[in-house]
């Protein structure tokens, strides 16, 4: 009879301890390694939709509410901010490329943005099917959301499911996007306009009066009321002034105020905002004065990422925040959830190795006449002591083959559940933690096992075969 | 000279278990060890087997010394060459009937088993676990696991202690026909007269 067969067999006559043993093990397997998968996928996804950004501006509140709201679509933002000013902080020479964000709705839960060509530029995104929006209202849709080419859809105020809906706008979907694995796999992108047009944002005036505040559903729903009793007046006044203002840029194009070069710069910066390829220019004369959510920029020099903010917070009645700085403070209080998470699977992985010590050397009192019947037919010390040893390692090797498999699964459950940061799309890797966590299991296992090896392999045979009779 | 003892003396916290006890086995003869309880009989079997190392004296097996082998090479010497049959049988009771029998071997199969469960009367039972066996069938179960390695020397302490005649019978012949077959040396244990009109060629030492 081979070792393998002779450990197998003794497993197995211990089923119910080695049972235990081996679940302990694999529930230890499973916490730690999904704590790694999803440590690792977060981090990833923290990491690929901030690259790139380094200052957000947006309305006063929490620098984290603006970042999490702003570039991970996973909060409601703090306010809005006068595009006007938006448009001045971008005149900045050290600012290398500043796109323009406007929230407020969605469409199932999915957000609906609007903001520039550049935005889809910044995350390398491209056309599936359909085109880009040309127009406004014109809408092209990630390549999580369930949608199809000419389909129309209208908004709902708020930043998630269940908001009244914009019936008196609906958006066309023109195109899709293919997937990115970014936070644009689940957003809905349109002209910044036809978001600032739903919202009545064009006419200052009205602006002035109904300071659209989105972190709050009171004055949000405040606003929408008083809004709907100006709203027809108001559409037939954007649409005279529209016409009048396309008219009069097409038959006196000189005649708009270039004077200004950083103006000039800026348009270049904006291009593509408005849904007509108008520049920023033109956006800027048509829209008056209406309100942006944030501005994502990139700037041109590391010094800039401190100063501007710095200058900006100091300045200005906006707020800068910085991306790097604002995820690394979310990770370190997060990081407590997640130590605690750590904690418990030592303690599941420490609990597993000691069943495992405690049930070979307890078993081992009764396994002592066994042994010295297999001592006095020729097994040697060595192999008595290999015999125990493989014993307890092949125990923890079950418990991990069966963690890692209930891991797998496991991860694909919780990773289908947990939308935010577009986890669905996350697959278990076997990176380094992976192979580390079951090492050091195995190796574990293995240490545990040696003192009962040891045990058992110095036993005096003579004196257990007489002490058995 | 196959076995060679001399001088052997083997004490235990002072008290003398053994003394000055001198004997030899030749090739293919027997040997049987007699004197009432506690008088040493399983000591002497345990030393000569090498289960026990001697307070002094000299045991030596086909030439070697057992005082200058290490307990590795003591091992492997009683891996290869001996049979025990012990007393109290000592089965692995989670193992089965064949899976006992097969303990001393590393091959999955053992080129005789079948004969060997024939032999002994259990092919019936080869699958069987030895916690659900009888005594008897222990017993023979013991006796094959003894008897697998073919081995030169079988070593039998008290193989027939609490049997009656009818049992006794069996026991003895099975061990006596396969040591025949096997060509083996017999040392056995026992304060039982019965025992020695099994075998031929048997001399006898009394402790």
């Amino acid at each position: 009879m081979n070792d393998l067969a002779y450990i197998f067999y003794s497993i197995k006559s211990r089923s119910l301890n080695s049972s235990l043993s081996v679940l302990l093990t694999s529930f230890g397997i499973v916490i730690a390694l999904l704590i790694s998968q999803f440590s690792n996928h977060i981090k990833n996804r923290l990491d690929s939709d901030g690259k790139g950004i380094d200052i957000v501006v947006g309305a006063k509140g929490s620098p984290l509410q603006l970042v999490l709201s702003s570039i991970y679509h996973i909060d409601i933002p703090n306010g809005n901010i006068p595009y006007k000013s938006a448009l001045e902080i971008s005149k900045n020479p050290l600012i290398e490329k500043a796109i323009p964000l406007a929230l407020g709705d969605n469409w199932k839960g999915y957000r609906i943005v609007g903001t520039s060509y550049d935005y889809l530029k910044h995350f390398d995104v491209k056309i599936d099917q359909g085109r880009l929006w040309n127009d406004d209202f014109e809408m092209i849709a990630g390549a999580d959301i369930d949608v199809k080419i000419n389909q129309k859809i209208s908004g709902a105020h708020g930043l998630i499911d269940g908001g009244g809906v914009h019936d008196e706008h609906s958006y066309k979907i023109v195109g899709s996007l293919k997937p990115s694995g970014s936070v644009v796999d689940r957003l809905l992108l349109t002209s910044v306009n036809s978001v600032l047009e739903i919202h009545g944002l064009e006419d200052i005036h009205h602006d002035a009066e109904h300071n659209h505040n989105h972190k709050s559903d009171k004055n949000n729903d405040e606003h929408h009321e008083s809004y709907k009793d100006k709203k027809h007046n108001h559409k037939e006044k954007i649409k005279d002034h529209h016409e009048e203002h396309v008219d009069d840029h097409h038959q006196d194009h000189d005649d708009h105020n270039h004077s200004n070069q950083n103006e000039h710069d800026v348009n270049k910066k904006f291009k593509n905002v408005n849904s007509n390829q108008k520049n920023f220019k033109s956006s800027e004369t048509y829209l008056n004065e209406p309100e942006i959510t944030a501005l994502l920029i990139k700037t041109n020099s590391p010094i800039a990422n401190v100063n501007l903010p710095r200058s900006i917070n100091r300045e200005t009645n906006m707020q800068a925040a910085n991306p790097a700085l604002e995820i690394t403070r979310l990770t370190s209080m997060l990081g407590f959830g997640s130590k605690t998470f750590s904690l418990l699977s030592t303690l599941l992985i420490s609990i597993a190795i000691l069943s495992i010590f405690s049930g070979l050397a307890g078993n081992l009192e009764n396994r002592m006449g066994d042994l010295a019947i297999l001592r006095a037919i020729g097994y040697t010390k060595k192999r008595i002591f290999k015999i125990i040893v493989l014993e307890g390692t092949l125990i923890i090797s079950f418990g991990i083959l069966l963690g890692v498999i209930m891991s797998f699964f496991a991860f694909e459950i919780f990773s289908n559940l947990i939308t935010p940061l577009n986890v669905s799309k996350a697959k278990f890797v076997l990176n380094f933690d992976f192979y580390f966590i079951i090492t050091v299991v195995l190796f574990s296992g293995f240490i545990a096992s040696l003192i009962p090896a040891y045990n058992g392999s110095k036993i005096s045979v003579a004196n257990q075969l007489s002490q058995n009779i | 000279m196959f076995f060679l003892v001399k001088n052997l003396d083997y004490l235990i916290a002072n008290n003398i278990i053994l003394s000055k006890l001198n004997f030899s086995i030749d090739n293919g003869s027997h040997l049987i060890v007699s004197g009432p309880s506690g008088s040493g009989k399983s000591t002497l079997i345990n030393l000569m087997s090498g289960l026990l190392r001697p307070t002094s004296g000299y045991i030596s097996f086909e030439g070697k010394d057992y005082s200058k082998l290490t307990e590795k090479d003591i091992d492997e010497i009683r891996s290869k060459n001996f049979g025990l049959i012990f007393q109290r049988l000592h089965l692995v009771k989670h193992l089965t009937v064949e899976q006992n029998i097969l303990l001393g071997f590393n091959k999955l199969k053992s080129p005789n088993i079948i004969e060997l469960i024939e032999d002994i009367g259990l092919t019936s039972k080869r699958k069987q676990l030895a916690k659900n066996l009888s005594f008897g069938e222990s017993q023979r179960v013991a006796i094959a696991r003894g008897v697998i390695n073919n081995p030169k020397v079988i070593f039998a302490d008290e193989p027939t202690s609490s049997l009656d005649d009818t049992n006794t019978k069996k026991v003895l012949e099975l061990i006596s026909t396969q040591a025949k077959k096997n060509k083996s040396s017999i040392v056995i244990s026992s304060h039982d007269e019965r025992v020695k009109k099994f075998f031929k060629n048997i001399s006898e030492i009394k402790l």
